[in-house]
């Protein structure tokens, strides 16, 4: 025993001083690592020097196999079509030269972890200039940071957690924030003249608790009461599937209507048992149901009553939605999505930004991001001081199982 | 809040004059979420009986056994995608549900005679890996096939909704053919364990493999058997959750296989009559717990877990067993 | 023997240096990317978990399948500590290293705690049992992780620095092993093994099988726990969910494709393991499904894993081949 105490402690020893000594021959590796990306990249992809590199590579991270499947499909059904329209024109335009673009996929699973090694794998292995994805919020929070040690713009699809853009000023997002949405749906409940309210939200989910709290708080701002606040503690996604304990609560306490941000996997089953337990009140929900999977799974007798918040919709009269609702429907035979859109437009403005940057580097392309205006499918993007879009929002309702346009919310509306 | 006169129903006679309406609420509640506990109990019972059954004969946990309820409501769903219109007709709804149970169940012997039985005589915790392994093969080879893909379907209502009030509280039809079905079953599994001369071969091979060999009993036949029932069990289970929930996608069955284990030992692992009581017992705790609190929920299972180990490792009706030398 | 053990240490420092020299040089040279440099973090985080996981379920024969839980506790105590108790900002460059070894030895030694605490009620009962109960404590231990929110509730941690560089997760890894070895060699070792081999004729030799259990078990932890600081600080970023029971499954998988009672096996596994799945990319949707049946027939093929009680020379341990059927019970 004694001898193993010793062997440790002396150990311990070795490794404090190899790790003092250490310290420096580390950060010096890592210091030249950098270096050697930039000059590798300024050979490989040519850079702000004039030089106009043979392609342009962008990275796409998404979930292409997994729980989130689904989702990533959209994405990368929408990336491509994007791809088509710069294959017919060549390519980007940039400096009078016109630069072929290649996007790059890689299938994050949806994973936190993942997501880390796929931004390293695109930013090291494949040299890409800009990233588009990941859709969600926790795997930008946690690949983010490489992005940005690597000066590498990312723009965020469907990342709506505030904390996304504050991991620092490379990483963008394309979609509102939830702290907005909670707005639009605080809005909506008060201008319907809905006062009392319950909320049912899912406790082991960011998005979320995020989004019921910011609810909350908005709505109590408005003058409105929350009559019950149920929570359920799904953190695998669509793994709670009995919500009847906590809608036999809330109908008990007899709201006016019911707030019910919660993933998608969860509404079938929220909206059944809802009608099976005889509530009739409006549920509103938000815009990660926003899924054609919602309506396929949904029963057609549904009779719940359900209102959802979507910053795009199909169904949107306005021209280029229906346009890009158009061109989607013919290539691939589905009506596109929010999660879809968002990676459209937010690939669009990756190319956007590149014709109009400075020089063809991450700076020169983050540069020229931040400053875009960008008239796409989701309305005319800019970007605020945290690098979050200012975008309107839709409401659209469920009526058997076909989805029916409500109403528009404009942002500027609900600027202070 | 519901009115006096809706509830009183509900509440046991001589409540009546000392009970005020706050307290007659409650009862409701309580009573509504009984409902649901043994709805869930149900699912949770004929899952549990499979790994008891399992456990009881070859001494192994088997791992894979939740994802046979999902291959149970899949080979249910794509049955009734066969057909043009959902079937109404009873009979034909039965004839689905016992095709879907000879399929699984033969899946499930299938699954023994590949992966589990040549580890029969070897290292125990090798079977345990190897179903792990099996578990994860279930879950993500279908995912890899075009025809079923990733997505989550949308299982047909082959039992309608309908709400039947009962006093102030709602049981739906699903509810009663869930709790009824395994109730059923249950009892047909107890008789023919216990009065057949297969039930009888059974227990004489969980007690000892070697000697009932001896006695002229074919254990490999007898094995299969256990595993194809517990798998047929596993399949009507699935059906019936997807009647429920009718949400189905292929990790379906890997919380609720975790859930189902504990229930089987909860109620002794080994014993049949135990994984019965051990199901509905976890799942009406689960439903109050829930009632406390969502997050509560969640561990509960867990927390009685481990209570239960701690005092009293056999199980609530399981025998001590001392080990012999 | 003294001198065998030392000129083994030797040997492992000697490995150690030039595993490090050669990558950092091909590094350098631009070959080895920061994509491959996490990839070995990874891999070498894995490691630990792994051999201390062979400790418990290889070595001395019980069944732990919650390692991830032990990992998670780690990963908090010690991303908590170097991002809100005393940040990256608030330290000179000099003060880093030490305060992250404080922080991972404070992440191993509350792991250890949970460890003794789950170990002693389950540790008296039977093999399947303890399986069970740290099934149950994985699962626990991110349902209280996610009611926390001093570290970020379901969200989970972000910003945590990223102070776990290829040598210090490199010699923590080597350290690891090295004690692992040892531990399996000395006397302790070997009751442990006994205990494996029959808990019952050991318990009659006057082995107290109990302590052992715990001993072994309470030293896993503490090593997943370490084990899980360098990963949140590899990863600079924890959530609860990182830690479910597939990420245990995970590590049962390169135990036992590597060789119960092999740290050999661990080691070459846990590296093999962790490449394999980002090779194997490409099949996208079949990727987990062949990965599943590759284990089935490892597993089928050879019950003991590739390794199963081989080792190669240095590493090797004085005793015990683990025979056929060693570990039936």
């Amino acid at each position: 025993m004694k001898k193993m105490v010793a062997l440790v402690l002396s150990l311990l020893m070795v490794l404090s001083l190899a790790a003092c000594g250490g310290t420096n021959g580390s950060e010096t590796t890592a210091a030249n690592d950098n270096t050697a990306d930039g000059t590798q990249s300024a050979d490989g992809s040519g850079s702000g020097n004039g030089k106009v590199p043979d392609t342009i590579k962008i990275g796409v991270v998404c979930a292409i196999s997994g729980t989130y499947a689904q989702e990533g499909e959209y994405v990368k059904e929408a990336v491509d079509l994007l791809q088509e329209e710069l294959n017919e024109a060549g390519g980007v335009e940039w400096n009078g030269n016109t630069i072929p673009v290649e996007f790059i996929y890689e299938d994050n699973e949806g994973d936190a972890e993942t997501s880390v090694n796929c931004f390293n794998k695109l930013i090291d292995n494949d040299g890409v200039m800009a990233i588009v994805g990941p859709p969600m919020s926790g795997c930008l929070i946690a690949a983010g940071p490489i992005a940005q040690e690597n000066q590498i713009p990312t723009i965020g699809t469907m990342t709506t957690n505030i904390e996304c853009t504050q991991v620092g000023d490379y990483i963008f997002r394309a979609c509102f924030i939830d702290a907005f949405q909670a707005k639009v749906a605080a809005n909506w409940m008060i201008s319907e003249g809905y006062t009392e309210v319950g909320v049912l939200s899912n406790n082991a989910d960011d998005y979320s608790t995020g989004l019921a709290n910011a609810f909350i708080e908005e709505f109590e701002g408005l003058g409105g009461t929350i009559v019950d606040h149920e929570t359920f503690a799904d953190a695998a996604g669509g793994d709670v599937k009995d919500f009847s304990v906590q809608l036999t609560k809330l109908k008990n306490a007899d709201p006016q209507a019911i707030f019910s941000p919660t993933y998608y996997m969860n509404v079938p089953d929220i909206l059944s048992q809802a009608s099976q337990i005889g509530i009739d009140v409006p549920l509103l929900g938000t815009d990660s149901w926003d899924t054609p999977d919602v309506l396929n799974l949904i029963d057609a007798e549904n009779k719940a009553n359900a209102y959802y918040i979507s910053a795009f919709s199909a169904l949107n009269p306005d021209e280029k939605v229906q346009e890009f609702t158009a061109r989607f429907e013919e290539a691939y035979g589905s009506t596109p999505n929010s999660n879809a859109t968002f990676a459209y437009d937010a690939a669009a403005m990756v190319i956007q930004a590149i014709s109009e940057a400075e020089t063809l580097d991450g700076p020169g392309i983050r540069d020229a991001l931040a400053a875009i205006q960008y008239d796409g499918v989701t309305g005319t993007t800019t970007f605020d001081a945290d690098r979050n879009p200012v975008k309107d929002a839709n409401i659209l309702r469920f009526s058997g199982n076909e989805i029916e346009y409500v109403t528009s919310v404009k942002a500027s509306d609900l600027a202070e | 809040m519901q009115g006096t006169m809706e509830c009183l129903p509900a509440c046991p006679v001589f409540l009546y004059p000392k009970i005020g309406k706050e307290d007659c609420f409650i009862m409701n509640m309580i009573l509504q979420i009984l409902v649901y506990g043994l709805q869930l109990g149900s699912t949770y019972a004929l899952l549990a009986l499979g790994y008891s059954m399992v456990y009881g004969i070859v001494g192994m946990i088997n791992f894979a056994h939740g994802d046979l309820l999902m291959v149970g409501a899949y080979t249910a769903f794509f049955i009734f995608a066969a057909f043009d219109t959902t079937p109404t007709n009873l009979v034909i709804i039965v004839g689905v549900i016992i095709l879907t149970m000879v399929i699984v169940g033969a899946i499930g012997a299938f699954i023994e005679k590949v992966a589990y039985k040549p580890l029969r005589n070897k290292a125990r915790l090798s079977a345990l890996i190897t179903a792990i392994g099996v578990s994860m093969f279930i879950e993500n080879f279908p995912r890899a096939l075009p025809f079923i893909g990733p997505n989550a379907r949308s299982f047909p209502s082959i039992i309608p909704t309908k709400v039947i009030q009962l006093g102030s509280i709602n049981v739906t039809t699903i509810q009663l053919v869930t709790i009824g079905t395994a109730v059923v079953l249950m009892i047909v599994l107890d008789l023919f364990v216990n009065h057949t001369i297969y039930g009888k071969q059974m227990r004489a091979v969980q007690q000892n493999k070697d000697a009932s060999s001896l006695m002229g009993i074919s254990v490999n036949r007898i094995i299969s058997l256990t595993f194809f029932l517990g798998a047929a069990l596993a399949a009507v289970s699935g059906i019936l959750y997807a009647s429920t929930y009718p949400t189905i996608t292929l990790t379906m069955g890997s919380t609720l296989g975790m859930k189902a284990f504990i229930c089987a030992v909860l109620g002794g692992i080994g014993d049949i009559r135990g994984a019965m009581l051990g199901g509905f017992v976890l799942g009406i705790a689960e439903m109050y717990a829930n009632y406390i609190n969502a997050d509560f929920s969640y561990g509960i299972s867990f927390i009685i877990l481990i209570l239960v180990l701690i005092l009293r490792p056999q199980g609530l009706v399981g025998k001590e067993t001392v080990e012999k030398v | 023997m003294k001198i065998k053990t030392a000129k083994r240490n030797i040997i492992a420092l000697i490995i150690t240096a030039a595993v490090y020299l050669i990558v950092s040089l091909l590094n350098r040279a631009g070959i080895v990317t920061s994509y491959y440099l996490q990839l070995i973090v990874t891999s070498c985080i894995n490691v630990c978990m792994t051999v201390s996981l062979n400790l418990v379920n290889g070595f001395t024969g019980q069944f732990s399948v919650g390692h991830a839980g032990f990992m998670a506790i780690g990963s908090y105590v010690a991303g908590y500590i170097t991002t809100e108790l005393i940040p990256q900002s608030a330290l000179s460059g000099a003060f880093q290293i030490p305060i992250f070894i404080l922080a991972l030895i404070a992440g191993g030694v509350v792991a250890g705690i949970a460890g003794a605490l789950i170990g002693l009620p389950t540790l008296r009962l039977r093999g399947d049992y303890l399986a069970i109960v740290t099934l149950a404590f994985g699962e626990i231990i991110r349902a209280i992780i996610r009611l926390i929110p001093a570290v970020g509730g379901a969200r989970g941690m972000s910003g945590i620095p990223r102070y776990s560089s290829l040598l210090i997760v490199l010699i923590i890894t080597v350290i690891i092993v090295v004690l692992c070895r040892n531990m399996v060699n000395s006397a302790p070792g070997r009751a442990c093994v006994s205990i494996r081999e029959n808990e019952i004729a050991a318990s009659c030799l006057g082995v107290n099988t109990f302590k052992y259990k715990m001993m072994v078990f309470i030293v896993a932890a503490v090593m997943a726990g370490v084990a899980g600081g360098l990963y949140s600080h590899a990863l600079s970023y924890t959530q609860p969910d990182l830690y479910s029971f597939t990420k245990s499954c995970d590590y049962l998988v390169f135990l036992y494709a590597g060789g119960t009672a092999s740290l050999t096996g661990s080691v070459i596994s846990a590296f093999v393991l962790t490449f394999l799945p980002e090779v194997l990319r490409f099949l996208s949707d079949w990727r987990m499904a062949i990965y599943a049946l590759l284990l089935i027939i490892i597993m089928l093929r050879l019950p003991n894993g590739l390794f199963g009680g081989k080792e190669i020379p240095f590493m090797r341990c004085r005793n015990y081949r683990l025979k056929e059927d060693s570990a039936k019970q």
